[in-house]
């Protein structure tokens, strides 16, 4: 008996143009959260390149790889991952205050992108006074306020109802539209349909 | 973010209160006992050097030691005294002293217990004592053996409680001894100091004393008083190397002065404040242990949170950081209730008792530092940890 290595992805190449709406598909362990982390630089590829706005991430530091998450990558989770114990406004301006922005355009910035999702009347609300739909908005006005080049978005639907979800799927769509890339990982077809472009996952492989 | 960790901090203080004042009880107690320590040291030391101010610091005492050889306790005659006051220079004026207990009777009035004291003329100036009315002995009283008294305030105030005491007769006495006395002055009140009450004692010639009252041999005390401005530890040190000389060893006599005794306490205070030093030591070891558990138990229940803070961005030192300021803060907390308790209570037993409450701004400083100390000590690990831990990881904790 030994450790035996699993090769959650095998041998994957994908290229991602800005702009571009891309769902990656694929049942649970097909590799699309492997993939994820690995595009959102959580996770460091054993082997293979991974190339962000065109500079490659392999080999940076934990304090490298943080800035890089922090500039260029709004993440999206299906548990919205939001802070409890801080308010809407704090929930925004985290990633600003790991950006090094100063504490005045903080605030005028997370106002700016809790106003864009819709939500510039719960600023001072606890995530936990806010209905499902609304957390994920807080979720994505936090992504959206580093002005980042990509928005990760895992299973971003998935804990929600089908009106909520299309309405956050409504929401990604325009944020493309203003040239952001955003990439949805899911195993939802609908929220696939949905979609300009698709890739599948099966065992660790990619199908156009 | 400085400001933003404390907030958080304070936050995450807020929500799990009973768990934080538990873990900081051992700061607090560590931190109260450095203050009450520091400050109850120095309200004692301060209240002691008053009092030994208050019975004249420039006094010294000797005695001569129980178990001396008889030829060794025959050296310490009358004489000697004046011998003392020429050869050792910083000695002002000597005068042997005697006591024992007796009955003094006026009429129908008696004070019992009071303390006779056998001395010379110049016991007032050695003490600085004053007379209320009359004179204090002379020198001639000694030399005739005069059966004159003076009196204390107080005995004087029993005896002779519509005054008029002075060319009266009191009478001196206890089991097979009975004297008359004549009264040829009352001395104003004062307080009692090493080993003499003052208020309660009667004075005659000693040379009376020791024919008429007690028939001693010897002297077995001597009190001097100093010149003023002179180091009064040196003077003594001058005393006990001149009684060394006259015996011949160090045991058969003991010299003492309010000067040894403060310097004794300040010791022996010294000692204490080691001590207890130490155990305030310990328990901030302890106390700083109970913070690193109380860390490591929030940082992993806060693992997911730590994954959400990477994933937005934050590098492991901001995560260190926030850690780190939260255990600061906390033994911070800690340490400022530790100062309110040891303040309080330095408080209250320096006035129960009826001592100068002197609080110190550097043991308050060390305070602060010490629990500073404390939290980055033991903040140091679990915020290591939680900087550690890898994103992807911490984001699938449950």
């Amino acid at each position: 008996m030994g450790e035996s290595t699993v090769h959650a992805l095998r041998g994957v190449s994908l290229q991602v143009a800005a702009g571009e709406l891309l769902a990656i598909m694929g049942p649970s362990g097909s590799g699309k959260s492997t993939l994820m982390h690995l595009i959102g630089c959580l996770d460091t590829p054993t082997t293979g390149s991974l190339s962000l706005d065109g500079e490659p991430v392999a080999g940076l530091s934990e304090e490298q790889l943080a800035v890089i998450r922090n500039r260029k990558i709004g993440f999206v989770f299906q548990q919205f991952n939001l802070l409890s114990r801080i308010t809407v406004l704090e929930n925004v301006t985290t990633p600003l205050m790991y950006g090094g922005v100063g504490w005045r355009e903080r605030g005028q910035r997370a106002e700016e992108a809790l106003d864009r999702v819709g939500l510039s009347d719960r600023l001072r609300h606890r995530p936990t006074e806010l209905s499902g739909g609304q957390r994920q908005r807080v979720a994505i006005a936090r992504a959206l306020v580093t002005r980042p080049s990509i928005i990760l978005a895992d299973e971003p639907t998935g804990a929600l109802d089908q009106e909520t979800g299309r309405a956050i799927l409504d929401l990604f769509a325009a944020i493309c539209a203003e040239g952001k890339t955003v990439i949805v990982v899911t195993h939802d077809p609908q929220v696939g349909a949905f979609c300009g472009r698709r890739v599948a996952l099966r065992d660790g492989l990619l199908e156009e | 973010m400085f400001w933003e960790n404390i907030r958080m901090a304070l936050r995450e203080f807020g929500a799990n209160r009973l768990r934080t004042f538990l873990s900081l009880l051992g700061i607090v107690i560590g931190i109260g006992s450095v203050i009450s320590i520091t400050t109850l040291g120095q309200s004692a030391t301060a209240s002691v050097q008053k009092q030994v101010a208050q019975g004249g610091l420039e006094t010294i005492t000797v005695f001569s030691g129980r178990d001396a050889a008889k030829e060794v306790r025959r050296l310490f005659t009358v004489d000697l005294g004046e011998r003392l006051a020429s050869e050792v220079p910083g000695i002002r004026e000597v005068t042997p002293l005697a006591q024992a207990g007796y009955y003094l009777k006026h009429g129908r009035e008696t004070y019992e217990s009071a303390t006779v004291l056998g001395v010379q003329a110049s016991f007032p100036g050695i003490y600085s004592y004053q007379s209320a009315s009359g004179s204090f002995l002379s020198a001639e009283d000694g030399q005739k053996r005069r059966s004159v008294v003076v009196l204390g305030a107080e005995i004087a105030g029993v005896l002779f409680p519509d005054g008029g005491a002075l060319d009266q007769y009191v009478r001196i006495y206890r089991k097979g001894v009975a004297r008359s006395f004549k009264v040829i002055g009352v001395m104003k009140e004062k307080t009692g100091t090493m080993g003499l009450d003052f208020d309660g004692s009667a004075y005659v010639p000693f040379e009376t004393y020791s024919a008429r009252l007690e028939r001693l041999e010897n002297v077995q005390r001597y009190a001097m008083g100093t010149v003023t401005g002179a180091d009064v530890l040196e003077v003594a040190g001058r005393v006990e190397k001149f009684f060394t000389r006259l015996t011949g060893n160090t045991d058969s006599f003991r010299v003492l002065s309010p000067s040894t005794i403060a310097e004794m306490f300040t010791n022996v205070t010294r000692t204490l404040n080691l001590f207890l030093t130490g155990v305030a030591a310990i328990s901030l070891v302890v106390g700083g242990i109970g913070i690193m558990n109380i860390m490591l138990v929030s940082v992993a229940e806060r693992t997911r949170e730590i994954g959400i803070r990477k994933a937005l961005g934050a590098a492991p030192r901001a995560i260190r950081g926030q850690f780190l300021t939260e255990a600061v803060t906390l033994t911070l907390v800690g340490g400022l209730a530790g100062m309110a308790l040891g303040t309080a209570l330095s408080f209250l037993a320096t006035a129960l008792l009826k001592w100068s409450f002197a609080p110190q701004a550097a043991s308050y400083a060390l305070a602060v530092a010490c629990s500073s100390a404390v939290g980055i000590f033991f903040g140091l690990y679990p915020a290591a940890r939680a900087a550690r831990l890898q994103p992807v990881e911490a984001l699938s904790f449950e």
